[in-house]
């Protein structure tokens, strides 16, 4: 089956969501604090055939155990062909809760051409007992039809993160268990069989294990296809667990339980697993996807679960597995946390042309403030003075969840940062101001508009002009020496002919020492324009290097200290 | 012969099987069900004693309830319309039925592919018993069924109770025997007659079944039907005398004609 669509109501840090699952790979990004793990909590809580949760005061919104906690999943194509389909969708289970699902989310009944649903419920009250229901259209705090473990089972959905050890033993209701219902006759006399014996001689060869040899097999065999090779697999008693009971049967490797293997390669064999238990028709709910896996792997597995045909739902802090997915496709979106406590979720899908800035600026997107720069020089810039306005007292600019995003040339800036606010992106732009079409005050006011927030140097000034401007005219000749160092093995005596070169100052004569030159606006613009046509700090580094120089030896009424000054405001403050 | 009937029950996609009354009709649903169907069966029948009575006799034969669901027509249609009220176009309360509406909504439910579906999930087939009660608002409900399901219907022509207007009017036995394409066959054993002491009054029945259906009144000379005349002003009397005397005698068999008491 395939989530279409999620409501939560006061639960944990989510005071309402309303959620359209648009695509088959779902991966969840933005900042810290934003919920998102709480999404996939609630979708396992509801989905998955766990029959004991246990609910207490802190998984109310805000504790306030008077408002149900309530978490509604729609689901849609499922495969009536299946015999346990079939068997769900009978008259006498859930045959008659089929409802429907449209643009504002589940309805009663399905519309002519409509898509086909169920929605199942999941309600706490302060009782704290959990109480699963199927419903038909808006839940309304009342009534459905009890829904079992043992019929969400058949929704398909299983948590595969860190805390899934427990795939890998045969206990009530995991994956293996659930592998083995055909041939599992009375998988707990055979238990206890095994306990009694145990108690008495190694039971490594004992036969009524042979009925887990075959599933172990075929789970090695799966776990190679999506890229981890193991040698033997043998179902074996763990030692570690105290108790005889289901769980004391688990998968090992040789002698050592698959459970001590390393997170990145349990992953991996969980959701082969998995796969394997639904022919494909599963839903994956896989927290910080990129966790354990390096980035070869990271890309070996989605493209896995991209081919297998199984629902994924995710989250992530990795630029990796962002790169990785479509954003056409609905595979990614933004979640942001209201104030009142609601949460939003955005596909970035909905924004046009924006895959090339999403591949180009990953790491942009996984905070919730984004300074879109003009460039690399501006990038640098920042990066310069955050770490020299970095002190006890302000928090670094990291710690904001606030990411500097290249867009790629001035003109691009009023086209981009319209965008990235539209997701829920707190935005600000930092431009240069020496081609006066990037950005008028037309655009400035218009962009004002939409709570873009404009950083600008003065009118005609490339961000080199403002620099030289700026800097006290003693220090410009130790300015060209660190750009001469960072570009080695340029020379000095290179820069200085092409300054005069340029100018138009050729007539005239200066002296031999660079330090010895009188001050002038002139020269200052000249020596901007140098720097500028001949790129010596357009690149993140280089323009970070020579800011870092330059920041502590201009003056703070300076325009660009001013500037910066207002943009690192906004960012602490805004 | 019987068990031949059975058979042809559980096998056939469509049919009609004529039973007279008394032949083991419920029986004849509960051996074709318990022994040769493999999958659950849907039996709809009229009434809550039918639903009862052929309850009683499934459990009586020891047949797993998961092969069959018995329900009556009204009771599993309106179990489906008032889950689906704008799918089936039904207009009424969803709490209270409005039943001269509820059969043509679940046809036209039974048209959707999301409700097919889970019938067919739900069914192998559909057996509805007592089919000369039907009206043709349930006769149309029944033929959706069979448009996607394997249904056979059980009926007595000579049982058919009147309808009482134009839209509730019942279903005509010729209609049934076109629709349902194919003959069963007949049950021929009265049972109910043997049973009670009386078969030569169930053979005789059987017998004039012919001249019932040609609408005709039969010839009583020979046959084990005693009769008597009386005029029609004394006719009151005379019934509470007949009231009286089938309390101590059972299978019996009164035959009404204007005018004229039979009593056997």
């Amino acid at each position: 089956m395939r989530v279409r669509h999620i409501t939560i109501k006061n639960f944990r840090g989510i005071k309402s969501l309303s959620w359209h699952v648009k695509g088959d790979f779902n991966c969840i990004i933005g900042p810290g604090d934003a919920c998102k793990t709480t999404i996939l909590t609630a979708l396992d809580y509801t989905l998955s055939p766990r029959s004991s949760l246990v609910f207490d005061d802190s998984d109310f919104y805000k504790q306030d155990v008077d408002q149900d906690i309530l978490i509604q999943v729609t689901l849609t194509d499922w495969d009536e062909s299946q015999p346990e389909v079939k068997k769900f969708f009978s008259e006498s289970k859930f045959g008659t809760c089929k409802c429907g699902l449209d643009d504002t989310g589940p309805i009663s009944e399905p519309a002519p051409d409509g898509r086909i649903a169920i929605s199942v419920v999941l309600r706490v009250d302060k009782s704290l007992e959990p109480k699963w229901f199927a419903v038909k259209g808006r839940d309304e705090g009342q009534g459905g039809t009890a829904m079992y473990a043992s019929d969400r089972a058949i929704l398909g959905a299983n948590r595969l993160d860190m805390s899934s050890d427990a795939n890998f033993t045969w206990g009530r209701n995991t994956i293996l268990t659930r592998l083995s219902w055909n041939n599992q006759g009375n998988l707990n006399a055979v238990i206890s069989e095994l306990a009694r014996t145990a108690r008495q001689t190694d039971v490594s060869s004992y036969e009524s294990i042979t009925a887990c040899q075959k599933i172990a097999e075929d789970v090695r065999l799966d776990a190679q296809k999506i890229g981890v090779k193991l040698s033997n697999l043998l179902p074996k008693i763990d030692i570690q667990k105290q108790s005889m009971n289901t769980g004391a049967v688990s998968l090992h490797e040789d002698d050592v339980p698959l459970r001590s293997k390393g997170s990145g390669s349990k992953k991996l064999v969980s959701c082969a697993m998995q796969m394997k238990l639904h022919g494909g028709k599963n839903i994956s709910l896989m927290d910080e996807i990129e966790v354990g896996l390096e980035p070869n792997r990271i890309r070996g597995l989605i493209f896995k679960l991209k081919s297998s045909g199984q629902q994924v739902l995710a989250t992530t802090h990795s630029p990796v597995v962002i790169r990785e997915l479509n954003v056409s496709d609905n595979e990614l979106y933004f979640c942001k946390k209201n104030a009142d406590g609601s949460i939003s979720l955005e596909s970035l899908g909905a924004i046009p042309d924006i895959q090339g800035h999403v591949r180009m600026n990953a790491e942009a997107f996984l905070g919730s403030k984004i300074v879109a720069c003009e460039g690399p020089t501006e990038i640098g810039c920042l990066r310069a003075y955050d770490r020299f306005r970095f002190d006890e007292k302000n928090p670094p600019v990291w710690s904001l969840a606030t990411s500097y995003f290249n867009c790629g040339g001035g003109g691009k800036v009023k086209v981009i940062t319209p965008k990235i606010a539209s997701l829920g992106y707190k935005t600000a732009a930092l431009c240069d101001n020496d081609v006066p079409d990037h950005l008028t005050s037309t655009d400035v006011t218009n962009l004002a508009a939409k709570d873009i927030s404009v950083f600008q140097w003065e009118a005609g000034n490339s961000t080199e002009n403002q620099l030289c401007d700026d800097l006290p005219w003693e220090h410009i000749p130790a300015l060209l020496a660190t750009i001469c160092e960072c570009k080695a093995p340029l020379e000095m005596a290179t820069v200085v002919d092409l300054i005069i070169k340029d100018s138009g100052l050729s007539n005239q004569t200066f002296p031999e020492n660079i330090s010895e030159w009188p001050e002038s606006l002139a020269l200052r613009k000249a020596i901007g324009d140098c720097i500028n046509k001949y790129n010596y700090i357009k690149r993140i580094d280089l323009a970070e290097k020579v800011l870092a120089f330059s920041l502590p030896l201009i003056p703070d009424a300076a325009a660009m200290k001013v500037t910066l000054n207002e943009l690192w405001n906004w960012i602490q403050n805004d | 012969m019987t068990e031949v009937v059975y058979q042809a029950i559980a096998q056939a996609t469509h049919g009609y099987v004529e039973a007279p009354a008394g032949c083991g009709k419920t029986d004849a649903i509960v051996r074709a069900v318990g022994s040769y169907c493999d999958d659950k069966q849907l039996i709809l029948t009229h009434t809550n004693a039918g639903v009862d009575v052929l309850r009683q006799r499934f459990r009586l034969h020891n047949i797993p309830s998961s092969k069959y669901h018995i329900d009556t027509i009204s009771g599993w249609a309106w179990g489906w319309v008032r889950k689906y009220p704008i799918n089936s176009e039904y207009d009424g309360s969803t709490d209270i039925p409005v039943w001269g509406n509820i059969y043509g909504a679940m046809s036209k439910l039974l048209e959707k592919g999301f409700v097919q579906q889970v019938v067919l999930n739900s069914y192998a087939g559909v057996i509805v018993d007592e089919y000369q009660d039907c009206t043709l608002a349930m006769h149309s409900l029944i033929v959706h069924i069979k448009n996607f399901l394997p249904c056979r219907v059980l009926g007595d022509p000579l049982q058919g109770i009147f309808g009482f207007n134009n839209q509730d009017s019942l279903i005509e036995w010729p209609a049934v025997e076109s629709e349902f394409g194919n003959s069963l066959g007949v049950l021929t054993e009265p049972y109910r007659w043997i049973k009670a002491g009386n078969e030569p009054l169930g053979r005789w029945l059987l017998e004039t079944r012919p001249t019932f259906l040609q609408g005709q009144e039969p010839d009583f000379r020979g046959s084990p039907i005693e009769s008597i005349t009386v005029p029609y002003s004394a006719l009151g009397s005379k019934l509470m005398g007949v009231a009286l005397f089938s309390r101590w005698r059972s299978a019996t068999m009164f035959y009404f004609h204007v005018g004229a008491l039979v009593l056997a």
